[in-house]
Protein backbone atom coordinates (compact mmCIF):
# COMPACT_ATOMS: atom_id res chain seq x y z
CA UNK A 1 0.00 0.00 0.00
CA UNK A 2 1.40 3.58 -1.10
CA UNK A 3 1.12 6.76 0.69
CA UNK A 4 -1.05 7.96 -2.53
CA UNK A 5 -3.50 4.75 -2.10
CA UNK A 6 -3.46 5.52 1.89
CA UNK A 7 -4.37 9.25 1.35
CA UNK A 8 -6.95 8.39 -1.40
CA UNK A 9 -9.03 5.61 0.64
CA UNK A 10 -8.70 8.92 3.61
CA UNK A 11 -10.33 11.35 0.99
CA UNK A 12 -13.08 8.46 0.42
CA UNK A 13 -14.09 8.00 4.15
CA UNK A 14 -13.95 12.03 4.71
CA UNK A 15 -16.43 12.47 1.91
CA UNK A 16 -18.70 9.67 3.10
CA UNK A 17 -18.32 11.40 7.11
CA UNK A 18 -19.26 14.74 5.77
CA UNK A 19 -21.97 13.34 3.82
CA UNK A 20 -23.70 12.34 7.30
CA UNK A 21 -22.46 15.26 8.78
CA UNK A 22 -24.15 17.93 6.43
CA UNK A 23 -27.51 15.62 6.48
CA UNK A 24 -30.87 17.37 5.49
CA UNK A 25 -32.47 18.16 8.88
CA UNK A 26 -35.86 17.05 8.75
CA UNK A 27 -37.25 19.03 11.19
CA UNK A 28 -39.03 21.27 8.06
CA UNK A 29 -42.53 19.70 8.18
CA UNK A 30 -42.88 20.09 12.41
CA UNK A 31 -41.62 23.51 11.55
CA UNK A 32 -43.89 24.44 9.10
CA UNK A 33 -46.80 22.44 10.87
CA UNK A 34 -46.38 24.61 14.30
CA UNK A 35 -45.88 28.08 11.96
CA UNK A 36 -49.47 27.51 10.10
CA UNK A 37 -51.05 26.22 13.18
CA UNK A 38 -49.75 28.61 15.64
CA UNK A 39 -50.48 31.33 13.30
CA UNK A 40 -54.32 30.38 12.54
CA UNK A 41 -54.57 29.41 16.49
CA UNK A 42 -53.68 33.27 17.43
CA UNK A 43 -55.38 34.52 14.45
CA UNK A 44 -59.01 33.19 15.96
CA UNK A 45 -57.64 34.09 19.40
CA UNK A 46 -57.41 37.91 18.21
CA UNK A 47 -60.57 37.48 16.61
CA UNK A 48 -62.56 36.19 19.39
CA UNK A 49 -61.11 39.14 21.48
CA UNK A 50 -62.51 41.70 19.18
CA UNK A 51 -65.54 40.11 19.05
CA UNK A 52 -65.18 39.42 15.32
CA UNK A 53 -65.68 35.54 15.83
CA UNK A 54 -68.74 35.53 18.32
CA UNK A 55 -70.69 32.39 17.58
CA UNK A 56 -69.10 30.22 20.60
CA UNK A 57 -69.40 33.77 23.18
CA UNK A 58 -66.94 33.56 26.03
CA UNK A 59 -66.81 29.76 25.34
CA UNK A 60 -64.76 31.05 22.16
CA UNK A 61 -61.57 30.58 23.28
CA UNK A 62 -62.23 26.95 24.47
CA UNK A 63 -62.97 26.07 21.95
CA UNK A 64 -60.08 27.57 19.61
CA UNK A 65 -57.11 25.92 22.11
CA UNK A 66 -58.93 23.03 22.11
CA UNK A 67 -59.38 22.74 18.45
CA UNK A 68 -55.88 23.54 18.26
CA UNK A 69 -54.63 20.94 20.94
CA UNK A 70 -56.52 18.09 18.98
CA UNK A 71 -55.11 19.30 16.18
CA UNK A 72 -51.45 19.66 17.39
CA UNK A 73 -52.06 15.93 18.96
CA UNK A 74 -52.96 14.70 15.32
CA UNK A 75 -50.74 16.66 12.77
CA UNK A 76 -47.24 15.42 15.53
CA UNK A 77 -48.71 11.70 15.02
CA UNK A 78 -48.68 12.02 11.15
CA UNK A 79 -45.37 13.86 11.37
CA UNK A 80 -43.75 11.09 13.27
CA UNK A 81 -44.98 8.56 10.91
CA UNK A 82 -43.53 10.20 8.06
CA UNK A 83 -39.85 11.57 9.52
CA UNK A 84 -39.79 7.78 10.90
CA UNK A 85 -38.92 6.44 7.46
CA UNK A 86 -36.26 9.47 6.23
CA UNK A 87 -32.79 9.09 5.01
CA UNK A 88 -30.87 10.54 7.09
CA UNK A 89 -32.95 10.50 10.81
CA UNK A 90 -29.81 9.15 12.78
CA UNK A 91 -27.34 12.00 10.89
CA UNK A 92 -25.54 13.87 13.81
CA UNK A 93 -27.29 17.27 12.52
CA UNK A 94 -30.99 15.53 12.82
CA UNK A 95 -29.93 13.75 16.28
CA UNK A 96 -29.50 17.24 17.79
CA UNK A 97 -32.44 19.46 15.64
CA UNK A 98 -34.23 16.18 17.45
CA UNK A 99 -32.95 16.91 20.72
CA UNK A 100 -32.84 20.34 21.10
CA UNK A 101 -36.51 20.84 20.18
CA UNK A 102 -37.64 18.14 22.80
CA UNK A 103 -35.97 20.43 25.11
CA UNK A 104 -37.85 23.18 23.66
CA UNK A 105 -41.38 21.73 23.54
CA UNK A 106 -40.68 20.53 27.61
CA UNK A 107 -39.88 24.27 28.42
CA UNK A 108 -42.87 25.55 26.26
CA UNK A 109 -45.18 23.30 28.07
CA UNK A 110 -43.79 24.20 31.86
CA UNK A 111 -45.11 27.54 30.48
CA UNK A 112 -48.08 26.61 29.06
CA UNK A 113 -49.09 24.38 31.97
CA UNK A 114 -47.91 27.37 35.03
CA UNK A 115 -50.04 30.20 32.85
CA UNK A 116 -53.19 28.40 32.87
CA UNK A 117 -53.04 27.38 36.40
CA UNK A 118 -52.53 31.38 37.26
CA UNK A 119 -55.73 32.06 34.98
CA UNK A 120 -57.35 29.40 36.81
CA UNK A 121 -56.13 29.89 40.26
CA UNK A 122 -56.88 33.80 39.98
CA UNK A 123 -59.05 34.31 37.18
CA UNK A 124 -56.30 36.93 35.47
CA UNK A 125 -57.53 36.59 32.29
CA UNK A 126 -53.90 38.36 31.08
CA UNK A 127 -52.14 35.15 32.65
CA UNK A 128 -51.76 33.02 29.35
CA UNK A 129 -50.63 36.27 27.51
CA UNK A 130 -46.74 35.47 29.18
CA UNK A 131 -46.68 32.47 26.91
CA UNK A 132 -46.08 34.54 23.02
CA UNK A 133 -42.86 36.11 24.51
CA UNK A 134 -41.44 33.30 26.16
CA UNK A 135 -42.31 31.00 23.41
CA UNK A 136 -40.53 33.30 21.00
CA UNK A 137 -37.25 33.59 22.74
CA UNK A 138 -37.08 29.27 23.09
CA UNK A 139 -38.13 29.03 19.28
CA UNK A 140 -35.31 31.51 19.01
CA UNK A 141 -32.58 29.35 21.17
CA UNK A 142 -33.58 26.34 19.43
CA UNK A 143 -33.44 27.68 16.35
CA UNK A 144 -29.55 28.71 16.97
CA UNK A 145 -28.73 25.56 18.38
CA UNK A 146 -30.17 23.44 16.15
CA UNK A 147 -28.23 25.75 13.17
CA UNK A 148 -25.31 25.18 15.13
CA UNK A 149 -25.26 22.00 16.07
CA UNK A 150 -25.98 21.18 12.30
CA UNK A 151 -23.88 23.58 10.74
CA UNK A 152 -26.94 24.68 9.06
CA UNK A 153 -26.14 28.89 9.82
CA UNK A 154 -28.73 30.16 7.92
CA UNK A 155 -31.18 29.40 10.42
CA UNK A 156 -29.46 31.56 12.77
CA UNK A 157 -31.37 34.50 10.99
CA UNK A 158 -34.13 33.36 12.04
CA UNK A 159 -33.45 32.73 15.66
CA UNK A 160 -32.39 36.42 15.40
CA UNK A 161 -35.68 37.44 14.08
CA UNK A 162 -37.36 35.62 16.90
CA UNK A 163 -35.59 37.25 19.67
CA UNK A 164 -36.73 40.08 17.84
CA UNK A 165 -40.51 39.19 17.65
CA UNK A 166 -40.31 37.70 21.62
CA UNK A 167 -38.67 41.52 22.69
CA UNK A 168 -41.76 42.87 21.00
CA UNK A 169 -44.54 40.47 22.78
CA UNK A 170 -42.86 41.04 26.15
CA UNK A 171 -43.59 44.83 25.83
CA UNK A 172 -47.24 44.53 24.21
CA UNK A 173 -47.95 40.95 25.69
CA UNK A 174 -51.60 42.57 26.69
CA UNK A 175 -52.50 44.37 23.42
CA UNK A 176 -55.19 42.42 21.34
CA UNK A 177 -53.38 43.01 18.25
CA UNK A 178 -50.55 41.17 20.07
CA UNK A 179 -51.96 37.98 19.15
CA UNK A 180 -52.13 39.01 15.17
CA UNK A 181 -48.49 39.97 15.78
CA UNK A 182 -47.85 36.29 17.06
CA UNK A 183 -49.56 34.95 13.65
CA UNK A 184 -47.19 36.19 11.50
CA UNK A 185 -43.91 35.94 13.76
CA UNK A 186 -44.93 32.22 14.05
CA UNK A 187 -45.20 32.31 10.00
CA UNK A 188 -42.05 34.10 10.04
CA UNK A 189 -40.23 32.40 12.01
CA UNK A 190 -41.75 28.70 12.09
CA UNK A 191 -43.42 28.03 8.81
CA UNK A 192 -40.88 29.88 6.57
CA UNK A 193 -38.01 28.16 7.71
CA UNK A 194 -40.23 25.28 7.85
CA UNK A 195 -40.65 25.46 4.19
CA UNK A 196 -36.95 26.00 3.21
CA UNK A 197 -35.88 22.88 5.12
CA UNK A 198 -39.18 20.95 3.51
CA UNK A 199 -37.99 21.61 -0.34
CA UNK A 200 -34.38 20.62 1.40
CA UNK A 201 -35.71 17.01 2.19
CA UNK A 202 -34.32 14.05 0.84
CA UNK A 203 -36.88 11.59 -0.81
CA UNK A 204 -34.85 9.07 -1.28
CA UNK A 205 -31.27 7.86 -0.14
CA UNK A 206 -28.69 9.85 -2.40
CA UNK B 1 14.20 3.53 2.99
CA UNK B 2 10.52 4.85 3.61
CA UNK B 3 9.73 5.06 6.91
CA UNK B 4 5.74 3.98 5.94
CA UNK B 5 4.82 0.85 7.48
CA UNK B 6 1.18 -0.42 6.59
CA UNK B 7 0.90 -3.37 8.77
CA UNK B 8 0.27 -0.58 11.61
CA UNK B 9 -3.28 -0.11 10.17
CA UNK B 10 -6.35 -1.69 11.39
CA UNK B 11 -7.08 -4.77 9.08
CA UNK B 12 -10.62 -5.15 10.10
CA UNK B 13 -11.31 -1.24 9.51
CA UNK B 14 -8.73 -0.85 6.36
CA UNK B 15 -10.99 -2.73 3.77
CA UNK B 16 -11.99 -0.07 1.41
CA UNK B 17 -16.03 -0.85 1.66
CA UNK B 18 -15.58 -1.33 5.50
CA UNK B 19 -13.49 1.69 5.96
CA UNK B 20 -16.53 3.65 4.39
CA UNK B 21 -19.15 1.71 6.56
CA UNK B 22 -17.03 3.39 9.75
CA UNK B 23 -16.81 6.74 8.35
CA UNK B 24 -20.24 6.83 7.31
CA UNK B 25 -21.30 5.16 10.73
CA UNK B 26 -19.26 7.74 12.84
CA UNK B 27 -21.94 10.69 12.06
CA UNK B 28 -24.92 8.73 11.52
CA UNK B 29 -25.42 5.55 13.83
CA UNK B 30 -28.01 3.85 13.82
CA UNK B 31 -28.06 3.85 10.01
CA UNK B 32 -30.78 1.35 8.37
CA UNK B 33 -29.00 -1.15 5.92
CA UNK B 34 -30.57 0.19 2.90
CA UNK B 35 -29.25 3.47 3.76
CA UNK B 36 -25.52 2.10 4.34
CA UNK B 37 -25.59 0.05 1.05
CA UNK B 38 -26.37 3.14 -0.70
CA UNK B 39 -23.76 5.19 0.82
CA UNK B 40 -21.18 2.82 0.12
CA UNK B 41 -22.47 1.64 -2.94
CA UNK B 42 -22.37 -1.91 -2.51
CA UNK B 43 -24.58 -5.05 -2.79
CA UNK B 44 -26.97 -6.90 -0.38
CA UNK B 45 -24.60 -9.89 0.27
CA UNK B 46 -21.39 -7.78 0.02
CA UNK B 47 -22.63 -5.45 2.49
CA UNK B 48 -23.80 -8.42 4.67
CA UNK B 49 -20.28 -9.86 4.56
CA UNK B 50 -18.27 -7.21 5.24
CA UNK B 51 -20.76 -6.00 8.41
CA UNK B 52 -20.15 -9.31 9.85
CA UNK B 53 -16.52 -8.85 9.96
CA UNK B 54 -17.04 -5.56 11.69
CA UNK B 55 -19.60 -7.50 14.03
CA UNK B 56 -17.35 -10.22 14.51
CA UNK B 57 -14.10 -7.39 15.79
CA UNK B 58 -17.43 -5.67 18.27
CA UNK B 59 -17.01 -2.59 16.10
CA UNK B 60 -20.84 -3.20 15.22
CA UNK B 61 -23.95 -3.65 16.31
CA UNK B 62 -26.90 -5.04 13.83
CA UNK B 63 -30.56 -4.98 15.29
CA UNK B 64 -33.41 -6.08 13.23
CA UNK B 65 -36.62 -4.84 14.22
CA UNK B 66 -39.75 -3.79 12.66
CA UNK B 67 -40.93 -0.27 11.29
CA UNK B 68 -44.83 -0.18 10.13
CA UNK B 69 -44.90 -4.19 9.77
CA UNK B 70 -41.86 -4.22 7.63
CA UNK B 71 -38.54 -5.51 8.75
CA UNK B 72 -35.87 -2.54 9.10
CA UNK B 73 -32.06 -3.54 10.02
CA UNK B 74 -30.43 -0.84 11.81
CA UNK B 75 -26.51 -0.60 12.48
CA UNK B 76 -24.88 0.93 14.87
CA UNK B 77 -21.54 1.97 15.64
CA UNK B 78 -20.17 0.47 19.11
CA UNK B 79 -18.26 1.62 21.59
CA UNK B 80 -15.53 0.21 20.71
CA UNK B 81 -15.68 0.69 17.08
CA UNK B 82 -16.15 4.46 17.97
CA UNK B 83 -12.59 3.85 19.76
CA UNK B 84 -10.89 1.32 16.90
CA UNK B 85 -12.25 4.27 14.40
CA UNK B 86 -10.52 6.84 16.26
CA UNK B 87 -7.56 4.77 16.99
CA UNK B 88 -7.57 3.51 12.77
CA UNK B 89 -7.39 7.76 12.09
CA UNK B 90 -4.46 8.88 14.56
CA UNK B 91 -2.58 5.52 13.31
CA UNK B 92 -3.07 6.95 9.59
CA UNK B 93 -2.49 10.29 10.27
CA UNK B 94 0.89 9.46 12.66
CA UNK B 95 1.86 6.83 9.02
CA UNK B 96 1.10 9.47 6.77
CA UNK B 97 3.27 12.10 8.90
CA UNK B 98 6.05 9.46 9.49
CA UNK B 99 6.31 9.27 5.39
CA UNK B 100 6.50 12.34 4.47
Amino acid sequence: MTREELLDDLAYARTLAEEGRHAPLLGGGYLLFWGVLNATAFTAHWAVLENILSAFGNAGFAVVWMAYGVIAGLGMTALRARTRSKPGLTAIGARAERAVWTGAGIALMAIVIGSIARLIITQDPTAPNAIFGAAFAIYGAALFAAADLSDHGWLKRFAWLSAGVSLTLCLFANDNWAYLYAAIGSLLVLAWPGLVLLKREPSVIV
Amino acid sequence: MSRFDHTAIDDVIHGRLRLGVMAYLSTVSPAPFVELKAKVNATDGNLSTHLSKLEEAGYVRIEKTFQAKKPLTLVHLTKQGRGAWIDYLNRLQSLISAAE
